[in-house]
């Protein structure tokens, strides 16, 4: 990891992390390391400890250990203090699901000279939504493979369109990070489709991970999330909105139309806003309440804001689940 | 519509454009803004539509509020007792521009002036709203404006171009107009401007009772009666007649007979007449010399005419009223007079005097001597009762009738339209002993009342002609013969005649009953004797009266039927009884097709002419002042307020513009109305904007947040503890 790091490694993550930041790293690959460095730095400890773990032996408390991880039960039996320690699980498939539908195109960030991005970035020169999802599918994928865990990819809208076997091998990340640079972002989202698709082919568990703006109907998404959990997989729904779309904050009437064939809407903003406010905050609570109530992660990303942070709060908070702790 | 800065009005006109301007340079088309949340969106603008609606109410309420007040405010509402919802009133001006109304005042104004001041001062003082509403009292009456009307100005500038008319003036008949024009709108009042002297009050008829569509009484005012005295001679009338007898030299003579009438002051004075015109060469003088006191004259002149005719005027000195110091006549051309004798052709031959029949008598009595010019003046023809058409009376100037029991049932309606067009009948009842009902038929198709008996009966003992006979137009000129000649008549046998009013008696017996009748009938005449010229009735046609009787009949009958076909001004249309008249021509008016109905009453005086198909002039008639508008005696406020009082409870005013009542408070309820206006003008547009921005809902919040920025937010929040 030292001989990757950049010459600005000396910065905060979460300056690296802010779009600013990672924007002006032109190589993909490079982007993608640099959010993972970032995460990891900012977990302090037990860096690859970081998305599923495994018992593994005990050694003797010496002090200065944290008592948390003291096995009670061996103190119980034979009135040693033991500590747990614990082993990566090395058998893990990580399933990221990218949405590519035409949503995602959708951003009001401008891109400054020499941004790097995909191609629907490049083109429009907004920081798109799926600039951010990329940026965040490649440094979860190489997050994984640090771990050695299995890493497929899929790039989605009304169905798969493109997508990367799970494997650990050292040229998946390279698959990957061509796959999601050179994807256009188009069509319509048909995620039952989409999870119809991805369930014939994974059958044993994983952990899929979505990165979408899920701006479809609630209930698509609770039927995509029930089948989920019917299959025992684990899932964490990550949401990128644009801060335009959060805020909805424009100052004058302009004509909508919708990236998805909604069609044309005359509607002064001012006067809207707040009907749109609450049917948006409506929708996430939804979409929150679906996947929490199956005991999945839900985890909404705004596109103008760092994506390190989040990461590692979301991912420091696995952790202490699976520890057996409570989630902060 | 007119204004009083005209360059303002283009100026505010131009600045309109600026706003216009303004839009379209500033006009850009905005590019659809893509958008991802679509769905989103379109459910909030679907919340909002539902929900704006009660802000749009809301708006729209404020608007038509803001607009109607605005309306009301611009519409000047007054207060206090005459303002109504509207704020209008409308005010009927009744002008007499009536014949006495040319009357000249001290200061050289005439009445009609002065009152149009008056009444352009009083139009003046209303508001802007209030309607106003003119009728001219002179006859024929009619509206100045068509209907009430806002638009003073122009109501103004009509009143300023009035001139007096020659017609009398119809104050009950304008009454009448005003009470038919008035409507719901807004108080309605009444203003008569009339110096009310003796001229314009017509004691024959009295106004209507004016009241409102809900038949409640209109609030009436009416100028005072004046009781300045002035003097004013008239001339009444001027009657030709020419006689029968008389064609020698190159014109004939024609006896003009003029009467004049003075009212008001009657001081010692002389007035000047003045006959002329193209009927006679050159003019006649006459002096009158009028003692203190005296009303009535009568001035004669023996004039010689044109063989063909023509229109005579006589003229008096101008006076304070020179509307009726002229008046015209048609004389006729030379042509002679033809007489009709409708009688059985008698077998047997009439050679014994005591068989001869009424019609012999006549014909005798018309042509008393074998002198040949008279042969050629009067035209006599005979026509048998039974066969008499339409057709035989063309040309007819006299119509005797001596068998009228043997008519045909049809021709009664014949007789009354060629009577009505100036035609006179002579009727002898017949002395044949058969009886049929023909009085009766004959007298009710002419309109007359006399109830005439079905046979005639003796008279015993014989009754005579009294001296002393009923003043009758048709025995004028004999008048003073009649005390010598009257008496030696003696009656036998007579028609009981009843139901005659005293005007229609020429000549009575000694116990007072009718023995000649005499009538109008439209332009014409009816002449009934009611003891038939034969001896066996009366020995009238072997007495020295037989022959001026007769004469008189055909004289002054075929005269004063001329002159009933003349026109007065507002009173009566002149009658043309030639036929082939397609157009006339009447003097101010428009040509009219002639269609054998009256034309509409006439507006001046002068002559009418009547044409042909071909454009000839066919006949002429003429048209003179109405004389009896002219009686400028000043009338008593007692007596007029009398005449008034069946149109309601009149209040009479001083002079001027202080006939009304001005309302003070106008304009303060407008000034209230506009501050309001302005109030809602800014509540419109503090709601129209608040509400463009979200109205109630706009609470201005931040909108959502990613889990990124709160976990920026707990950064910047752990480092601010940590310093």
């Amino acid at each position: 990891m030292t001989d990757s790091k950049p010459d600005s490694a000396g910065l905060r993550a979460e300056q690296y992390l802010a779009p600013e930041t990672i924007g002006q790293l032109t190589s993909f690959e490079l982007r993608a390391r640099m959010i993972a460095e970032g995460v990891m730095s900012g977990m302090h400890r037990s860096p690859y400890q970081g998305l599923a773990v495994e018992f593994a032996e005990h050694r003797q408390y010496v002090p200065g250990d944290d008592l948390k991880h003291l096995d009670w039960k061996v103190f119980g039996r034979s009135d040693k203090l033991y500590l747990k320690q614990y082993q990566q699980e090395t058998n893990l498939d990580v399933v990221i699901l990218v949405d590519a539908s035409a949503s995602m195109r959708f951003g009001t960030l401008r891109v400054k000279q020499g941004w790097g991005g995909t191609d629907a970035s490049s083109r429009l020169g907004t920081w798109t939504k799926f600039d951010h999802a990329t940026a965040i599918g490649a440094a979860l994928c190489y997050l994984s493979l640090q771990q050695r865990d299995r890493v497929g990819l899929a790039v989605f809208a009304d169905g798969i369109r493109a997508q990367v076997k799970r494997s650990n091998a050292k040229n998946t990340w390279r698959s990957v990070v061509r796959t999601l640079a050179t994807e256009p972002v188009d069509d319509a989202t048909d995620l039952g489709k989409v999870v119809d698709q991805v369930m014939a082919t994974v059958t044993n568990r994983s952990l899929f991970i979505v990165v979408s703006d899920l701006l479809v109907p609630t209930e698509s998404v609770r039927a995509a999330v029930a089948r989920f959990r019917h299959r025992r997989h684990d899932l964490m729904l990550m949401q990128v909105l644009d801060r335009q779309e959060l805020r909805f904050d424009l100052d004058e009437p302009i004509p909508f139309e919708g990236l998805e064939g909604e069609g044309r809407l005359n509607v002064d903003p001012r006067v809207v806003r707040e009907d749109y406010l609450e049917a948006l905050t409506r929708h996430c609570d939804d979409l929150e309440r679906s996947a929490r109530s199956l005991g999945f992660d839900y985890l909404r990303l705004d596109s103008h804001g760092s994506v390190g942070p989040a990461i590692a709060a979301l991912l420091g908070r696995r952790a202490t689940l699976a520890r057996g702790g409570r989630a902060g | 519509m007119t204004f009083v800065t005209t360059s303002l009005a283009i100026a505010g006109v131009a600045a309109a454009s600026i706003p216009i301007l303004v839009h379209l340079l500033l006009r850009r088309r905005r590019r659809p803004m893509a958008w991802a949340a679509m769905t989103l969106l379109m459910e909030a603008a679907r919340r909002h539509r539902r929900r704006s609606r009660l802000e749009q109410i809301l708006l729209l309420a404020v608007r038509a509020i803001l607009v109607a007040i605005l309306g009301v405010a611009l519409a000047q509402p007054l207060l206090g007792e005459r303002s109504t919802i509207l704020g209008t009133r409308t005010v009927h001006l009744v002008l007499d521009d009536g014949l006495v109304s040319g009357l000249v005042e001290s200061d050289g104004r005439t009445t009609l002036e002065r009152q149009s001041a008056e009444a352009i001062t009083l139009i003046e003082s209303l508001g802007g709203n209030d309607r106003v509403a003119v009728i001219l009292a002179g006859s024929p009456v009619r509206r100045l404006v068509f209907g009430p009307s806002t638009d003073h100005r122009s109501t103004i500038r009509a009143i300023e171009g009035l001139t007096s008319r020659e017609g009398a003036t119809d104050l009950a008949g304008a009454l009448q107009l005003v009470n038919d024009g008035i409507d719901e709108t807004g108080n309605q009042e009444v203003r008569v401007f009339s110096d009310f002297r003796r001229g314009s009050l017509d004691d024959g008829r009295r106004p209507p009772p004016i009241r409102n569509a809900s038949d409640v009484p209109v609030e009436l005012f009416a100028s005072p009666p004046t009781d300045t005295t002035d003097s004013n001679t008239q001339i009444v009338s001027i009657e030709t007649a020419r006689t029968p007898l008389s064609t020698a030299g190159a014109g004939d003579l024609l006896l003009v007979d003029l009467e004049l009438r003075r009212t008001g002051v009657l001081e010692e004075g002389v007035t000047n007449v003045r006959l002329g015109g193209d009927a006679i060469a050159g003019i006649e003088n006459r002096q009158v010399d009028w003692p203190a006191g005296r009303a009535r004259s009568r001035v004669d002149f023996q004039i010689r005419v044109d063989e063909d005719g023509g229109v005579l005027e006589a003229t008096i000195d101008a006076d304070a009223l020179p509307l009726d110091d002229r008046r015209v006549t048609i004389v006729p051309g030379r042509e002679p007079t033809r007489v009709l004798l409708v009688d059985r052709e008698d077998l047997v031959g009439a050679a014994r005097l005591d068989r001869l029949r009424g019609t012999d008598w006549f014909e005798r009595a018309l042509l008393p001597s074998p002198d040949t010019t008279i042969v050629e003046a009067i035209d006599i023809d005979r026509a048998d009762p039974a066969t008499i058409d339409e057709r035989d009376l063309e040309g007819v100037s006299l119509l005797v009738l001596g068998r009228p029991d043997l008519l045909p049932d049809d021709f009664n309606e014949t007789l009354a339209s060629w009577v009505r067009r100036g035609g006179v009948v002579v009727v002898l009842p017949p002395g044949e002993t058969t009886i049929r009902a023909w009085a009766s038929p004959m007298l009710e198709r002419l309109d007359l009342p006399w109830a005439v008996a079905l046979e005639s009966s003796v008279v015993d003992p014989p009754r005579r002609l009294p001296s002393e006979q009923p003043d009758s137009p048709l025995t004028s000129l004999i008048d003073s013969e009649m005390i010598e000649l009257a008496p030696s008549v003696g009656i036998d046998r007579r028609l009981p005649v009843g139901g005659v009013p005293d005007g229609d008696l020429v000549l009575v017996d000694d116990a007072g009953d009718p023995v000649l009748l005499d009538a109008p009938v439209g332009a014409g005449r009816v002449v009934f004797f009611a003891v038939t010229p034969e001896l066996g009735w009366t020995d009238l046609p072997v007495r020295p009266l037989m022959v001026p009787l007769v004469q008189e009949i055909a004289r002054q009958g075929t005269a004063l039927s001329r002159r009933g076909g003349d026109g007065v001004v507002g009173a009566r249309t002149p009658m043309f009884r030639s036929k082939g008249i397609a157009r006339i021509v009447m003097p101010g008016m428009v040509d009219r097709e002639f269609d054998g109905d009256d034309p509409d009453l006439p507006e001046e005086s002068g002559v009418a002419i009547g044409f042909d198909l071909a454009g000839r002039v066919v006949e002429e008639a003429v048209i003179n002042p109405d004389v009896m508008g002219g009686l400028i005696e000043p009338v008593a406020r007692d007596a007029v307020e009398a005449w008034l009082e069946p149109a309601g409870s009149w209040r009479f005013t001083g002079s001027g513009a202080d006939v009304l009542e001005v309302v003070e408070d106008r304009g303060s309820l407008a000034v209230i109305l506009v501050a309001v206006v302005l109030a809602l003008a800014i509540v419109e547009l503090v709601l129209a904007r608040w509400f463009a921005r979200g109205g109630l809902r706009n609470r201005r919040s931040r909108g959502l947040t990613g889990a990124n920025a709160d976990a920026e937010i707990d950064r910047s929040r752990r480092e601010g503890a940590a310093a």
